[in-house]
């Protein structure tokens, strides 16, 4: 059961990033939709940025010579040293370098995911060696950026970084917001009613049933998952969380993994971290680094880190 | 007047109290070590007794050696007896848990979704 917006509060959507983003503020003053504008303009501002489906996007326009300096819009520079400085907190296990490896296993494209998980044409997955460390380059005065020998997908921490930015264009103007973006969100302030924003964590397996609800303020909340990216090729499961030592697939042993944290885009990559940390790794990852974390188990069964015991304010007990 | 008679007759009673007194005296130095060890472990084990039967801090109980075998196998009984209704109890919830799983308890109502990314 969802929460429609009530008095007092505006609502506006955009498609972008592949992803219903809806904002829900509490503004106060004449067109109060017109307040909404510029947080949602920053999704466009990024896709346009920062896809690698479209050939003549900045992003793919270096990724065409990476071991070349390229001039990028802003956003576009921001994300990518927001990647690496990303790279350097996760000591690589967040690494944008896994764009080669998506590719080899098809997923060079948007697919249609929503039917059903797509059967691709093509050889069955293999592993690489490591690739070593990444050390891209940049000058801030120019926007200027040289990525190193490989291409790079900022699709790991892209939406996170919208998410913030379209945050920060808000918070002037309706401090008491939530922006949702599919699996990341921001909740600012208050809710209508004055009390916490609700956020339903969802069951990777299907349904609508929440696995669990989240009580946050200030915080942002966001959930790798394998609900929705996963397509065959070569006969084999694969999905879109690749592990950049290896190049394959990976996390397993879990479906899902949701962290909430004070920045979206940081939120996002530890999320990614802890999933591809797999089922036996993810909790001490998540306690050692004193992340509020839930994983979700391949059999379904629920694990949350102490830190997350604070956000939870309703979870799903198996029978 | 007082007669030779008189006069020796009184010497031998006050000999006679002397050695009396010196028995008394003798006797309380033999018998008072003895009888005060008695009274001492007497109230020793006056004491262990009382102090056994005070329940501590803990609630726990310690009686001396003839009583505590029997508070043991008292302690042993209510043990079991309780662990008995703990078992039975727990059964019956388990049993109700069980019936109670059946029913979803339902979620509270929620402004967003995490899930995900690029939900269509």
């Amino acid at each position: 059961m969802f929460l429609e917006p009530g008095p007092g509060e505006t609502s506006g959507r955009i498609r972008a990033m592949a992803t219903d983003i809806t904002v829900r503020a509490l503004v106060v003053g004449d067109n109060p939709s017109e307040k909404l504008r510029p947080a949602l303009q920053v999704f466009s501002e990024v896709e346009a940025e920062c896809t690698r489906f479209v050939a003549s996007s900045p992003l793919m326009r270096a990724n065409a010579s990476p071991g070349e300096w390229h001039r990028v819009p802003q956003r576009c520079f921001d994300a990518l040293v927001e990647a690496d400085r990303a790279y350097q907190s996760t000591a690589g296990r967040f690494d944008p370098r896994v764009l080669t490896d998506l590719v080899r296993l098809g997923y060079d494209r948007s697919l249609p995911f929503a039917a059903s998980a797509p059967a691709l044409a093509g050889d069955r997955p293999r592993g690489r060696r490591p690739l070593g460390p990444w050390r891209p380059r940049f000058r801030g005065g120019s926007g200027e950026v040289l990525l190193g020998p490989h291409p790079v997908d900022l699709g790991g921490i892209g939406k996170g970084l919208a998410v913030r930015w379209a945050s920060q264009a808000l918070r002037p103007l309706a401090r008491d917001h939530l922006i949702e973006a599919g699996g990341d969100c921001y909740c600012s302030g208050r809710a209508p009613g004055g009390g916490r924003w609700m956020v339903a964590v969802e069951d990777p397996r299907g349904g609508d049933a929440p696995v669990a609800v989240l009580a946050l303020t200030d915080r942002a909340c966001t959930t790798s998952s394998l609900r929705l990216r996963r397509w065959r090729v070569g006969g084999q499961s694969v999905h879109h969380l690749v592990d950049p030592r290896d190049g394959r697939p990976g996390g397993s042993g879990l479906l899902a993994v949701t962290v909430v944290g004070a920045d979206p885009a940081v939120a996002e990559v530890w999320s990614k971290v802890i999933f591809l940390a797999g089922r036996r790794d993810a909790p001490r990852l998540a306690t050692g680094k004193g992340l509020a974390a839930l994983w979700i188990h391949t059999d379904g069964s629920l694990g949350l880190s102490p830190m997350m015991g604070r956000y939870l304010a309703w979870r799903y007990d198996a029978p | 007047m007082v007669t030779e008679e008189a006069r020796v007759a009184t010497a031998e009673w006050q000999a006679a109290a002397q050695r009396s007194a010196d028995l008394r005296r003798r006797a309380r130095r033999a018998i008072t070590p003895w009888a005060v060890g008695v009274a001492a472990l007497v109230s020793a084990a006056t004491a262990v007794a009382w102090v056994g039967r005070a329940p501590t801090a803990g609630g726990t109980t310690t009686v001396s050696a003839p009583s505590q075998d029997r508070a043991l196998r008292a302690d042993r009984r209510l043990i079991n007896q309780l662990a008995s209704q703990t078992q039975a109890e727990q059964r019956r919830l388990a049993a109700l848990g069980g019936a109670q799983a059946a029913i979803p308890v339902l979620p509270p109502p929620a402004h967003a979704t995490t899930g995900a990314s690029g939900v269509p």
